[in-house]
């Protein structure tokens, strides 16, 4: 009974927070004349401005054998121009505190730059002259790839990496989401000045991307100065389609693949399938990733208290890190579980009941209430601080969700029932078809794994 | 009749009002206020009312330099324990996922904070279950051995990242008495011999409000949320809490180590003893730190990893705490032929900024690293959680809000001349400890 009435007034306090509305962000989309798409959020508290330009050429646009250009390319626009050379560049930059950076996923391209409002023409025309001006030379591509040489070599040092690198790889098998964002030592170490052109003058245009602008500024000003400084950039679209990859089960019966290393003592396992796009829908009245983002939060998308955290690590201390998740990209995904473990055979036992669980029965209604005012409540940390705001928009933009998801978030995930969680849950996990990879001390004979089938 | 109850309920509803302790603001340009309720609890407040947010932070001045001999990792393991007379283990954390928040918690030497993140309305809810853990918390035999396998599970994958182990290392070697050459997470074996008993007693010992600092920063009414603070945390009855002291002897010669693991690129760590965090060279050796390696023009980046290639990349960092501090170098040489060189070139550089001649500090490292500093502060105010942490942070290491406050203005009265002074005091031979990871041998 007690237990009862302390339960009450939280089910109160989430009862009317799913009635809670989001007031309407000051967000808007401008489509200039020069052809630039700028996406904007004003907030004057501080003077500070953050401003990011999304080309939309991550690796997955790698040219066969050419794996790591796109990140390579990218990196090489931040090492001088035509005007200014690397270490200026930078140098004017770090004077006044501004802080630019670039970093490649799969699916698109960032530079992203931090300044105060003071400094904003400054940063402006350093972002506008990397984009339109880029010098590439030898020098700077030597010293490039040697950095990202050297930073893939350490990255194999680590277990985690490793496992992942071979999952994806065998998941997204011949589709470009097979190989990683950086490429691997050789690749990249055979990539030349013509490459980067190439890349450059079929990527970076005006119409293949986008600017996201955050900060304490005044927007017709700001528009006017951007508009002025992108004029020049070049017009055009790459004609280049990304083939889809669909989502469904892993083959048709569980297989395994053992990294062996026996100075570890834990085992690092990655269990998974081909997921969903984060653009993929079902005609539903709602975006399916965010349903199935949902389905997800119950199973094994909070560490600590779903089902899996409370499983694997409240229940028998098996693991410090437990999670599942949707990898969403705009072209496809995957689904993973991963942990790390000195048990791995009690583990992977545990993972797949539980798994099995969510398929066989799917989740009740506590769970799913209590993921949807998870949902509800955490939407404003998405646009607290500047850099969420430049995310949001970032996305909004990117899977095309429209300015108004912020207002109509709330009504999204009000709309989930638990038949639409259950059907996912049929709909998008396969218990039977997975692909296991694992990088461990113990051999293959100590594993006791139902049904697997392991690859060499 | 009438009239009398209702003044007399209204004194009643007052009372608690004129109860409550006088918020300051003693930094007017700054919208932090502060106060200590009757049981020492100290309350500090940051308004951010352009936030839909607000942090609620729980610091309680008990890191890992306090936990007890041979039984490193008390303070860490403590830190995990959830579970409360009145909410069972994970109950609380899963009434802060269904209102959307965000919780966690964190040790290090010197202190453990606790965190919730909530939308602005609700973090009443974070401040009643700070009180309920400070007063409350509860932990079963087999709910303390679970969570020390989940432990020690976090330790060995620190032992399996092969770079981690480099850290490790050099803190167990720079530090001959200190407890700060103990790992947060203790080792392996102390945890192990870790029992119940030791974290009850620890909890009972340091988790007392006069050992604890509250931190509100968000989107509150700094009167209102005094308020909230008072009703959740102004009973609970206070112990005074000792604080064990701690010392370093002085270093009497240079110290090295090299350790093997199966790596592809090497790394070194340098290290000399500096000072204490109040120290007032603390602000030249902040300033060094920007003119080493701060931005892509900063020395040692520029000779090391721009020019000569030699290195991956290379940071230095200013390292005080309480009682004893280091200042620190880090660097991966692009491969093991070049360890050596890499360290010669930044003992060389070092020696640079000592001189007075053509390789001494110029106007425009002083103002790109002042400016850095300028800039840096303004970032740091973006997000309220950050801020937070910050107020926390200083809150506990030094105690004094001004430390963090005036630090823009310090660093800007810091001259050339310190920064040689301090360079002559603290970089010498027989002050420097090296620890250089290198690749098993086959």
């Amino acid at each position: 009974m007690k237990r009862l009435k302390l339960i009450i007034p939280y089910l109160f306090i989430a009862i009317c927070f799913l009635t809670c509305e989001i007031d309407a962000l000051p967000i808007s989309r401008d489509s200039l004349n020069c052809g630039l798409v700028v996406l904007t959020y004003p907030t004057s508290r501080l003077p500070m401005i953050e401003m990011r330009w999304v080309n939309k050429s991550g690796s997955a646009y790698d040219p066969v054998g050419k794996e790591g250009l796109a990140n390579l390319t990218n990196k090489m626009l931040t090492r001088g121009t035509k005007k200014r050379s690397a270490l200026k560049l930078s140098a004017e930059l770090e004077f006044v505190g501004a802080v630019l950076s670039d970093w490649t996923s799969y699916d698109y391209s960032c530079l992203h730059l931090r300044c105060l409002k003071k400094d904003f023409d400054l940063v402006l025309d350093v972002l506008t002259d990397i984009l339109t001006n880029p010098e590439f030379s030898v020098k700077e591509l030597e010293r490039v790839k040697q950095q990202i040489i050297g930073d893939i070599k350490q990255s194999n040092d680590y277990p985690y990496n490793q496992g992942w690198k071979k999952f994806s790889e065998l998941l997204f098998q011949n589709h470009p989401y097979t190989h990683p964002v950086s490429g691997d030592t050789q690749s990249v170490a055979k990539l030349t000045i013509r490459d980067i052109v190439d890349f450059y003058n079929q990527f970076y245009t005006i119409d293949n991307g986008f600017l996201v602008v955050a900060g304490d500024f005044d927007k017709n000003e700001l528009l006017q100065k951007i508009e002025d400084k992108f004029t020049n950039m070049r017009k055009g679209k790459p004609d280049i389609r990304i083939p889809e990859f669909l989502s469904g089960p892993y083959r048709e019966r569980p297989k395994g693949y053992m990294i062996h290393q026996p100075e570890l003592n834990q085992s690092y396992i990655f269990l998974g399938f081909p997921g969903i796009s984060e653009t993929a829908s079902d005609d539903d009245y709602s975006p399916l990733s965010l349903r199935i983002r949902v389905m997800n939060f119950i199973l094994g998308g909070s560490p600590l208290t779903s089902r899996l955290g409370r499983a694997i690590r409240e229940e028998e201390g098996l693991a410090y890190d437990i999670r599942s998740f949707f990898d969403r990209r705009l072209y496809g995904g995957l689904f993973a579980i991963t942990t790390q473990t000195s048990d791995p055979n009690k583990a992977i036992n545990i993972i797949l009941r539980e798994f099995k669980k969510m398929y066989d029965k799917g989740a009740n209604q506590k769970e799913l209430n209590d993921a949807k005012t998870f949902y509800i409540g955490n939407f404003p940390f998405n646009y607290d601080a500047t850099s969420e705001k430049i995310d949001l928009l970032m996305n909004l933009e990117l899977y095309k969700r429209g300015l108004d998801y912020p207002d109509k978030f709330n009504s999204y995930i009000q709309k989930i029932t638990l038949n639409d969680i259950n059907d996912l849950a049929k709909k998008y996990l396969y218990p039977n078809n997975y692909l296991l990879v694992i990088v461990t001390n113990v051999s293959k004979d100590a594993l006791q794994i139902p049904e697997i089938e392991w690859m060499e | 009749m009438k009239i009398i109850n209702i003044t007399i309920i209204s004194l009643l509803l007052l009372v608690p009002l004129y109860a409550l302790p006088k918020l300051n603001q003693p930094f007017p340009e700054y919208p932090i206020y502060e106060t200590y309720l009757k049981n020492g609890l100290r309350v500090i407040i940051y308004v951010d009312s352009s936030t839909p947010t607000v942090s609620t932070q729980l610091w309680f001045n008990v890191g890992a330099i306090y936990d007890p001999p041979y039984k490193s990792g008390v303070s860490h393991l403590l830190e995990h324990m959830d579970g409360t007379k009145n909410y069972k283990p994970r109950e609380i954390s899963a009434i802060i996922d269904a209102l959307g928040g965000e919780d966690n918690a964190f040790t290090s030497n010197l202190y453990v904070c606790y965190w919730v993140d909530l939308a602005k309305d609700y973090y009443d809810t974070a401040l009643k279950f700070g009180a309920e853990r400070m007063t409350n918390l509860a932990i079963s035999e087999s709910k303390f051995q679970s969570e020390k396998a989940v432990v020690m599970e976090e330790r060995r994958l620190g032992e399996n990242e092969p770079y981690d182990l480099l850290w490790e290392e050099f803190d167990a070697l720079i530090y001959k008495l200190h407890p700060y050459r103990n790992p947060v997470i203790g080792w392996m074996e102390d945890i192990k011999r870790i029992e119940l008993k030791d974290l009850i007693n620890h909890y009972q010992t340091y988790y007392q409000p006069s050992n604890a600092v509250c931190v509100l920063a968000g989107a509150v009414e700094p009167n209102e949320a005094l308020k909230r603070v008072e009703k959740y945390f102004g009973r609970i009855k206070s112990k005074p809490v000792q604080h064990p002291v701690f010392y370093e002897p002085e270093q009497l010669g240079e110290k090295r180590k090299v350790i093997y693991r199966k790596i592809s690129i090497p790394a070194i760590l340098i290290g000399y003893h500096t000072c204490d965090v109040s120290s007032p060279d603390y602000y030249a050796l902040e300033v060094l730190e920007g003119l080493l390696s701060s931005g892509k023009n900063s020395r040692l980046y520029r000779r090391l990893v721009y020019e000569k290639q030699y290195a991956l990349r290379v940071f230095a960092w200013n390292d005080l705490e309480r009682d004893a501090g280091t200042f620190n170098f880090y660097a991966m040489p692009t491969n093991v032929s070049l360890v050596d060189s890499v360290e010669k070139i930044i003992y060389e550089e070092l020696m640079k900024l000592k001189s007075t001649d053509k390789d001494s500090i110029t106007d425009e490292e002083m103002a790109r690293v002042k400016n850095n500093v300028i800039a840096s502060e303004v970032y740091a105010q973006d997000r309220s959680r950050g801020m937070g942490m910050r107020i926390g942070r200083q809150a506990i290491t030094t105690g004094n809000l001004a430390d963090m406050i005036e630090y823009p203005k310090r660093i800007e009265a810091v001259t050339k001349a310190d920064i040689r002074q301090v360079i002559e005091k603290y970089f010498i031979p027989k002050n420097r400890t090296v620890v250089t990871l290198l690749p098993e041998e086959k």
